[in-house]
């Protein structure tokens, strides 16, 4: 078009300044509501009572017998690491050492893995 | 000023004063301090259920934090036995914090179990089963706005008594060979065999803290009944009225490894706690004769300077009249307050419940 | 005064008024205020309830007795005691009104030939209509019991469980 002036365009200019505020504001907005969420989120995520209770029943089965035909001590712990696996979507290795003459004390070493987040203990009977 | 221009410019500023009126509607779900009240409760439910506590850096020794006189020697609040049992607390510890003479609301209590620098406000309640009216700290829970809230279930673990009464005495034999007027009773509390023994039935070695008699922070009460009832009633029949004088309380212990006795008085910390005695001034230690019965009341802390990994000997010496033969345990072993469901009454767990809301 | 140049700063007003409608528009529309129930938060403190009450009750009441409850309750199938307990713990409040919150308890366990299976121990007489946020808390115990498809005598002895519970809040 004839005579095309460039004095407005500075209006236009100022448009697209509130535009880009505008998003700006929304996306520190979305990023802020996120933090309530976030903690309750990661409060789910760790699998504190998983490893409690993984950890426990490990203890308890390792003051089993393992003798006769039943063989409670290994059959518990293959239920163990099984049912982890299958129910809790988690690794659990284990293995242990019985007192000896040098050393009076049963040492588990526990090992657990649920993908995300890993423990790994020594356990020592007191 | 041409009208062009002026209309374009109002044209721009009427849709720009519009588009500003909209962005406040933004900003209504963000209030920075309410998103933070469910995760403070729950961290503050954490502390209180999961956590044993922790004492200030100059505390010495492995002193617990209930029975420290000082409240800047308390650095942290926890309700839990022991780091290995969670959500079973100590009713010593209970009784400590929710102790509003001891602590004041709202800043003794920020500064130990709810943290931050934002001045929250709360309430922690704790009610047991069996129970009307639970305990509580803090300002009443709001109706009309928003708070954050956890409840967690737990048990608290009381504490352990025993009652020496004819059947106890009858079953161990706990007689003199005459009648004498002075006897005396033995009592032993085998601290070593108590924390680091066998627990009943318990088999895990895990949890066994939520079951055993800990003497340096339970309260232990040993009361001596059926006085009358062991002596001889034929030749003094029940309706002859008969006295019974207290006449003292030795305390011993033994150390680790040293079968000596030595002799102890019970720290001055128990001073600070309310404890029941029947005299008008405060007595050295804790034990009366009511009814004819003798009651012994260890509050939290008197045995707290004895060795953990020895034994506490309590002789008692009382004079009967008429004389008799039984409740004298010199030439026998001393009463030992053990695990033995026979000999003691165990810590029981009690069903509780706690809810923290912080706003 | 009037010539055709003014077109061009209406137009420019227009379209900047334009511009900024759009993205208010657009920015508005997409921010969304979060609810309670998009947050999770209930989830949390369902869960923490949860596994709080289940783990009590696999905890033995004094040292006399050894055993835990829960263990009893699966070695012997007693739904009711597992549903009376489970909600008393789960429901009651400091204060005197109480929380209304229904479960649905399994027992997991793993067959002789190797593979996992579930048996139901007890609901809340209530069913789970899957428009509820339900969450799920679990805990181990050592049992000695025969699982129904047992036969061969290699399944008695002692087995490691898990009871599952999923719960929900009405």
């Amino acid at each position: 078009m004839a005579g095309l002036k460039d004095d407005a365009q500075w209006i236009v200019l100022m448009g697209f300044v509130v535009s880009f505020s505008l998003f700006f504001i929304a996306i520190v907005l979305n990023q802020s509501t996120v933090i309530g969420q976030t903690t309750a989120e990661a409060v789910l995520e760790f699998p504190k009572n998983d490893i409690r209770g993984v950890r426990d029943v490990i203890i308890q089965s390792e003051f089993l017998d393992d003798a006769g035909i039943f063989f409670n001590k290994t059959k518990v712990q293959n239920d163990i690491r099984t049912l982890s696996l299958s129910r809790q979507n988690s690794v659990v290795n284990l293995s242990s050492t019985q007192p000896t003459a040098g050393d009076p004390y049963t040492t588990i070493d526990i090992h657990y893995n649920n993908g995300v987040t890993v423990y790994n203990e020594i356990w020592r009977s007191k | 000023m041409s009208i062009d221009f002026l209309v374009g410019f109002t044209i721009f500023m009427i849709t720009f004063i519009w588009v500003a009126t909209l962005i406040p509607g933004l900003f209504i779900g963000l209030q920075s301090h309410t998103i933070d009240y469910d995760a403070v409760a729950y961290r503050t439910g954490v502390i209180l259920v999961e956590d044993p506590g922790a004492v200030g850096p100059l505390v010495t020794g492995n002193q617990p934090w209930e029975i420290q006189n000082d409240k800047r020697d308390i650095a942290r609040f926890g309700l839990a036995i022991s780091k290995e049992t969670p959500r079973i607390l100590d009713e010593n510890k209970v009784n400590r914090f929710f102790c509003l003479t001891a602590f004041s609301y709202p800043e003794d209590y920020q500064k130990r179990v709810i943290f931050g620098d934002y001045p929250y406000r709360f309430n922690i309640s704790l009610k047991a089963a069996g129970e009307d009216i639970p305990r509580f700290v803090g300002d009443v829970v709001p109706d009309n706005y928003q708070y954050g809230y956890i409840r967690r279930d737990v048990k608290v673990k009381g504490f352990s008594n025993t009652t020496i009464g004819n059947t106890i005495i009858t079953k161990y034999g706990y007689k003199n060979t005459e009648n004498v007027t002075l006897n005396e009773f033995r009592i032993v509390i085998n601290s070593s065999y108590l924390l680091t023994g066998e627990v009943g039935e318990i088999v895990n070695p895990n949890g066994d803290a939520a079951y055993r008699i800990n003497p340096n922070g339970d309260r232990i009460i040993i009361n001596i009944t059926d006085l009358d009832k062991t002596r001889n009633t034929v030749a003094h029949p029940p309706s002859e009225p008969y006295t019974v004088i207290l006449k003292e309380v030795k305390f011993y212990q033994t150390h680790i490894g040293d079968l000596n006795l030595y002799a102890f008085s019970p720290v001055a910390a128990f001073e600070n706690f309310n404890y029941v005695n029947w005299s008008a001034t405060a007595v050295k230690p804790p034990a009366g004769i009511k009814d004819s019965n003798l009651s012994m009341i260890f509050e939290p802390g008197f045995f707290s300077s004895t060795d953990k990994y020895g034994a506490i000997y309590i002789n008692v010496t009382f004079e009967l009249d008429p004389p008799q033969q039984f409740l004298n345990n010199t030439r026998t072993r001393p009463f030992d307050y053990n695990y033995h469901p026979a000999n003691v009454t165990q810590p029981a767990l009690k069903d509780a419940v706690m809810e923290v809301a912080v706003w | 005064m009037v010539n055709t140049d003014g077109q061009l700063y209406t137009i420019e007003g227009i379209a900047a008024g334009l511009i900024m409608l759009m993205t208010a528009y657009i920015v508005v529309n997409s921010t969304s205020v979060y609810t309670l129930g998009d947050t999770h938060i209930s989830d949390m403190q369902l869960e923490v309830l949860g596994s709080d009450a289940l783990n009590l009750m696999n905890t033995a009441p004094n040292s006399t007795l050894g055993k835990s409850p829960l263990q009893t309750i699966v070695e012997t199938d007693d739904a009711e005691t597992f549903r009376s307990m489970f909600l008393t713990l789960v429901n009651d409040r400091a204060g005197s009104d109480r929380d209304h919150i229904h479960f649905v308890a399994n027992v997991t366990y793993v067959e002789v030939g190797g593979s996992v299976s579930s048996t139901v121990l007890s609901d809340s007489l209530r069913p789970f209509v899957s428009g509820e946020h339900a969450v799920r808390v679990s805990d181990w115990v050592i049992v000695e019991k025969r699982f129904p498809d047992c036969s061969a005598q290699s399944c008695s002895g002692k087995h490691a469980v898990l009871v599952e519970v999923l719960l929900w809040r009405d």
